[in-house]
């Protein structure tokens, strides 16, 4: 694919976000009365008044908009229905307990990477065929049902962790392993094609011909240019894991994003759910963009 | 020279590996216990025998009268595996080739206009490869409202940016080649020349590119299910059966266990028979 500068990329990742919320505000504007949404079915004649002159549900659907990004830009998104606080200090206040979770099932995951190269460099072997079985496991295994066994393990049979919650690090060590094993095997998977790819072009083989040392040879040559496909994936699994939390932090009742979409979800919390996914599609688009960057730094052959 | 020939065949069943058996043997059985979920049930599925709630399965200590036990209102486990692989593979199976008819014609009318008509549709399929599907579905559900309609729509559009995107591509090469080129010469209709003879000669890809999907699709649905937002009870579904086991694991693991293993072994085999399908017809394009 070829990759263009990185100011037009950002250019159109914003206009992405901005095609995002269109949606989110149409869909929300066009289903039912969007001030009962926002306000709650139970709420007052009152304070409903209120909330259409306060978001401009009395005004065209164009001045709605403008109110609607405006609020939007400054952090406001409404009220949850079930709780009444801010759905952004809603949102706010579980960010930490996700990121906790995120950063280190993304830091197990990546444990894939030298599984999948050690399958590459011993490709065809037993132990290349035992880290394949495991990656199809890893990601065939549903992560509702490898949490449950954690639990059935490690807490009720083992007594060594607590089954939910939070508070300390014992409490994370399971949710953080569920949702980064599944995420460990499409990234071995992933390397070790990457690294066959680069073991069988020509200038690793030529390397060969001239007789530089294995070691040599697949550290300065191999290894680097099998790293830089492999940052494509990084943007991926963050949209995996993103995708993960939500059951997994159900298992674990981890105090976490995931959670609060799951059950906002399920009571119809509009204002919530607008704000998670606002939030996701800003994640992800940041996460390319950054990909999209390591990518020019990485290969010098994008650099022109 | 028939010598030669048994000798190939010999070679050829070897080289069927035991976890591809292993893999369509389960299949199989799956398939055939969901196919005849009616007939082999010892019970109704809404059955409840309030004597024998909690029963631990035979291997467990249980008798023999309920086989792998029952769940906390005494209905009989093997009974409501039997109905949930039943709906989970048929759910799996719609959303799977549903997806997929979405996307391939997608893709088709891609390549077919280009211009602006491919823009638009391939900006579509990017966004939709960038945002994870269950955080659409999510948003879809909690605008529009949950159902039994809505969650198999949802499920259905799952996976057309896929087909879209590898419709387009194998489209855009086939129309290159001489065979298009001759059929239009003799000036035969786009539609027909699609129908007739640019989809019989890419079918393989999209093939496997479905038995690919379909494990993605059995975890969206059981994993919908299991939040409580796909199929509703008195309905069954592998993921609901995990769901409402997951309460009772103290007193009765096997309620979510069961299912639990069933789920996995139909990704797993699925994933398995994909990835050599999808390995054996790369190794013949591969030598041609």
């Amino acid at each position: 694919m070829l990759r263009r500068p990185i100011t037009l990329r950002a250019l159109r990742l914003a206009a992405t976000l901005f095609v995002v919320a269109t949606a989110v505000f149409l869909m929300m504007r066009t289903s039912g009365d969007p001030a009962l949404a926002i306000a709650g079915p139970d709420a007052e004649p009152a304070y409903l008044e209120q909330v259409r002159l306060k978001w401009g549900l009395d005004q065209p659907l164009h001045e709605q908009y403008l109110v609607f990004l405006g609020n939007a830009f400054r952090g406001d998104f409404g009220q949850s229905m079930a709780s009444g606080e801010g759905a952004g200090a809603l949102f706010l206040a579980r960010l930490p307990a996700t990121l906790q979770l995120g950063i280190l099932s993304l830091i197990i995951s990546f444990l894939g990477i030298p599984l999948g190269i050690i399958a590459a460099l011993r490709q065809g072997t037993s132990l290349d065929r035992f880290v394949m079985s495991f990656a199809v496991m890893a990601f065939s295994m549903p992560n509702f049902f490898l949490g449950i066994l954690f639990i059935l393990v490690f807490s009720m049979h083992l007594h060594l962790l607590p089954s939910y919650g939070s508070g300390s690090w014992q409490h994370l060590v399971m949710p953080a392993l569920t949702l980064g094993l599944s995420s460990a095997g499409a990234v071995a998977r992933f390397a070790r094609s990457c690294m066959l790819d680069v073991l069988g072009s020509t200038y690793v083989l030529s390397a060969r011909a001239r007789g530089i040392p294995t070691s040599r040879r697949m550290l300065l040559h191999a290894l680097p240019n099998a790293a830089i496909p492999l940052v494509t994936i990084l943007g991926f699994r963050i949209g995996d894991l993103v995708a993960g939390a939500i059951i997994v932090e159900t298992v674990f009742a981890w105090p976490g994003i995931g959670r609060l979409l799951a059950n906002a979800v399920a009571s119809r919390d509009l204002p919530v759910v607008q704000v998670v996914v606002l939030a996701t599609a800003l994640t992800m688009i940041l996460a390319n963009l950054a990909v999209d960057a390591l990518y020019g730094w990485l290969d010098p052959r994008m650099r022109r | 020279m028939t010598d030669h020939v048994l000798t190939t065949g010999k070679v050829r069943r070897k080289s069927l590996p035991l976890t591809v058996k292993f893999a369509v043997a389960t299949l199989v059985l799956l398939a055939l216990a969901g196919a005849g979920a009616d007939v082999l049930s010892p019970y109704d599925y809404r059955d409840t025998d309030l004597l024998a709630r909690l029963a631990p399965p035979v291997f467990a200590g249980g008798d023999w009268s309920h086989i792998l036990g029952t769940d906390e209102i005494g209905r009989d486990i093997l009974t409501r595996l039997l109905h949930a692989i039943r709906a989970s593979l048929l759910i799996a199976a719609f959303g799977t080739l549903f997806g997929a008819v979405i996307g391939t014609v997608l893709g088709f009318v891609a390549a077919h206009f280009r211009g602006w008509v491919e823009h638009v549709i391939m900006a579509a399929v990017d966004f939709q490869a960038a945002v994870p599907f269950i955080i659409l579905v999510l948003f879809f559900m909690a605008v529009v409202g949950t159902g039994f309609w809505i969650f198999l729509l949802l499920i259905g559009v799952a996976g057309w940016e896929v087909f879209a995107r590898l419709a387009r591509g194998l489209v855009l090469s086939a129309r290159e080649q001489n065979y298009v080129a001759a059929l239009e010469g003799l000036s035969m209709s786009w539609p027909r020349i699609y129908r007739r003879h640019v989809l019989p000669n890419i079918a393989s890809a999209l093939i496997v590119q479905l038995t690919l999907n379909f494990p993605a699709t059995v975890l969206l649905e059981t994993g919908l299910s299991f939040l409580g937002l796909g199929v509703q009870p008195p309905g069954t579904s592998l993921g609901l059966m995990l769901g409402q086991g997951r309460s009772f694991l103290l007193q009765a693991w096997w309620i979510a266990v069961c299912p639990g293993i069933v789920i996995f072994l139909t990704t797993f085999s699925m994933s398995i028979l994909g990835d050599w399908i999808r390995d054996r017809l790369d190794a013949k394009t591969a030598e041609h």
